[in-house]
């Protein structure tokens, strides 16, 4: 056994776990109407370079005054010198986030909760079916897998947004879809003028991508919807419930597994999750 | 030999606590027996069991985790920077006269707060300040089943002095190190011993009070019960009457959920932790309109199974002490023995 575990887990500062480390925005992006991307510095310069997490992981991100609230960490995992997260405005700690400018200072407690098994999944062909926002956790594994190219096989990106206004990463995507070795596949909900790619819903673009599931696994993010007639269509591919991760939301407040409100059954999602097979999940009470 | 403390004397010796520690002992007020500051002139009430546990004592319904203070840098007013404050002090406090299942619900939350994975580093320092002086429970209610649950009237695992009844006065055995350092030589050493067997006999008594015991015990067989219950539609008939007020949730001395707010006035503030309560349909509901826990029935279910299933499976330990506060509070008469004893078959 490795000491990952011990690794990623958030320490604080005097080993207070509730206690955040002050951080700064140092850029604002913004995605969509509703979605922004923030990339963030730790204030601790030594902190900053030592930081380390892996995909999946989650952080817990305050507005002193405001709140606290779980966004998924999307930068690599190799890239030292900023953090990026991607926040859609829904309710109050999100739409203060929305409100920032780059300089303003926020408090941040990370890394929490698990990750996907990137180890597990080299020598294998990968495939991710995002929708909307749900691209965000997976953001950060494709980074992570386009950076180490050689150890996955074929890599393919089924993803969907409502419409082209609202997909995101589209600087990604363009980056994405000029490599030669990976397979991109975008699709919006219903038909725009000058949209040139695939029109329908991602469920339904995944059953006409004719997936192979040997030696595969596959990775879903999205509307829990979404995400119910994903597993449909991967389960009529042939894929079993081993093969297929995702990572769930919860509301949470402590991220420690100490507040007890992200419960599925016996499992915290905030410290046995965010990711799951679909194995693990059916093993749980239906309590989605 | 334990000592014997005749009631009369009972007053010097809280005197003599309260000149070093914060004694909390349960007292009546405004018709309410509650656990409160000792103060000399006030009356103590060591025969009524207090309307909420103990657990405040260790984990308070509000507390601050820290303070935040926005300032402008000196050389650059337009930088704005940010301090975090945390305090390291918690008072020394002694809980005296509580009844062991209060005591046992300070270790269930232990085994939560402070075992393995995350330590709340608030909790564990409440805990350390905190000496136990447990007191043999005499009336068991008719809403008690601490014997179900694995649990004593008359014994305290935890507590560093155990009282029992006996006579006018309470047999006072010292349990741990830190409970010796609560004895008072000058006045202890004039008191007479008590022989054990009295001691013993007289701890007897209480459990023969209470209901014939059904045994459930922290065991995996236990917990697949609830979860193979999880679909059953007997939760809706259970829990039709509840009224989602959350006053099983804080007068239980082992639920332990808490939110986590930020309260702000100006440039500073302060984040808190508050008792939160499962039984609230806001607790669960995200930002996006969806709820895991929409229909009160799967709250109810929520919180009957993380006693007697989650915690077993992530603790090994059942999360209910049987002292039956939940059962004598609910406005909806809602019994959690009948719940358990439908869905639980018993073990021995």
């Amino acid at each position: 056994m490795c000491d990952c575990a011990k690794k990623h887990k958030y320490q604080g500062p005097d080993d207070n776990p509730y206690l955040p480390y002050l951080a700064r925005v140092i850029s604002v992006t913004l995605e969509t109407p509703n979605i922004k991307s923030f990339q963030v510095v730790l204030d601790d310069k030594e902190k900053m370079s030592q930081f380390s997490f892996e995909p999946g992981q989650v952080a817990q991100l305050s507005l002193f005054g405001v709140g606290e609230s779980t966004f998924v960490i999307n930068s690599a995992p190799h890239t030292k010198d900023y953090l990026q997260f991607t926040i859609m405005r829904a309710g109050e700690v999100t739409s203060a986030f929305h409100d920032l400018s780059v300089g303003a200072q926020i408090g941040i407690r990370a890394p929490l909760g698990n990750w996907f098994p990137c180890q597990e999944m080299e020598g294998r062909n990968i495939v991710f079916v995002g929708g909307g926002l749900g691209l965000a956790p997976l953001r950060t594994l494709i980074l992570h897998m386009l950076a180490h190219r050689e150890k996955y096989k074929d890599i393919h990106i089924i993803y969907g947004s409502r419409t082209p206004n609202d997909l995101c990463y589209s600087k990604d995507l363009a980056d994405w879809q000029r490599r030669g070795d990976i397979h991109v596949t975008l699709t919006i909900d219903r038909e725009v003028p000058g949209w040139e790619y695939k029109v329908g819903f991602v469920p339904v673009v995944v059953g006409e991508a004719k997936l192979n599931p040997e030696n595969a696994v596959a990775i879903t993010c999205g509307p829990p919807i979404m995400i119910k007639f994903v597993l449909i269509e991967l389960e009529k591919a042939g894929f079993k419930p081993e093969q297929i991760y995702t990572t769930l939301e919860r509301r949470m407040k402590c991220g420690l597994g100490l507040c007890g409100r992200c419960n599925i059954g016996p499992k915290y999602v905030c410290i046995d999750g965010p990711v799951f097979t679909f194995a693990q999940l059916k093993a749980l009470p239906d309590e989605l | 030999m334990p000592k014997l403390i005749p009631q009369n004397k009972l007053k010097d010796w809280l005197d003599n606590l309260a000149q070093t520690h914060e004694v909390w002992v349960p007292q009546d007020q405004d018709g309410m027996c509650v656990i409160d500051l000792y103060q000399a002139e006030r009356e103590i009430n060591l025969e009524s069991r207090t309307r909420f546990s103990a657990k405040e004592l260790v984990f308070p319904q509000t507390e601050r985790l820290f303070k935040y203070k926005y300032e402008k840098d000196k050389d650059n007013p337009e930088h704005v920077s940010v301090k975090l404050q945390t305090e390291n002090n918690v008072p020394k406090r002694v809980a005296f006269g509580i009844p062991p299942c209060d005591v046992a619900g300070i270790e269930i939350i232990s085994k939560v707060f402070d075992d393995k994975g995350y330590k709340d580093p608030y909790f564990k320092k409440r805990r350390e300040a905190l000496s136990i002086v447990a007191l043999g429970c005499q009336h068991p209610e008719n809403a008690c089943f601490c014997t179900t649950v694995g649990g004593s009237p008359s014994k305290a695992p935890g507590a560093d002095i155990l009282l029992t009844p006996v006579g006018d006065g309470y047999a006072v055995e010292v349990l741990t190190a830190k409970g010796q350092a609560l004895i008072p030589n000058d006045l202890f050493d004039k008191l007479a011993d008590v022989d054990a067997p009295d001691v013993e006999k007289a701890q007897q008594k209480a459990g023969k009070l209470l209901p014939a015991p059904m045994v459930i015990s922290p065991s995996a067989q236990t917990a697949q019960a609830l979860l193979k219950a999880f679909a059953s539609p007997y939760w809706n008939e259970a829990t039709a009457a509840c009224l989602s007020c959350g006053i099983c949730t804080f007068a239980c001395p082992t639920c332990h959920c808490f939110t986590i707010v930020d309260e702000k006035c100006g440039r500073c503030g302060e984040r808190m932790r508050c008792w939160d309560a499962c039984m609230f349909p806001l607790y669960t509901l995200e930002a996006s309109g969806h709820n895991p826990r929409l229909a009160q029935s799967q709250r109810y279910r929520n919180r009957i199974s993380h006693k007697y299933s989650y915690m077993i499976t992530n603790n090994n330990i059942l999360g209910c002490t049987g002292c039956g506060r939940c059962i004598k509070l609910c406005p909806a008469g809602i019994d959690l023995r009948r719940i358990v004893e439908k869905l639980i078959p018993k073990s021995e």
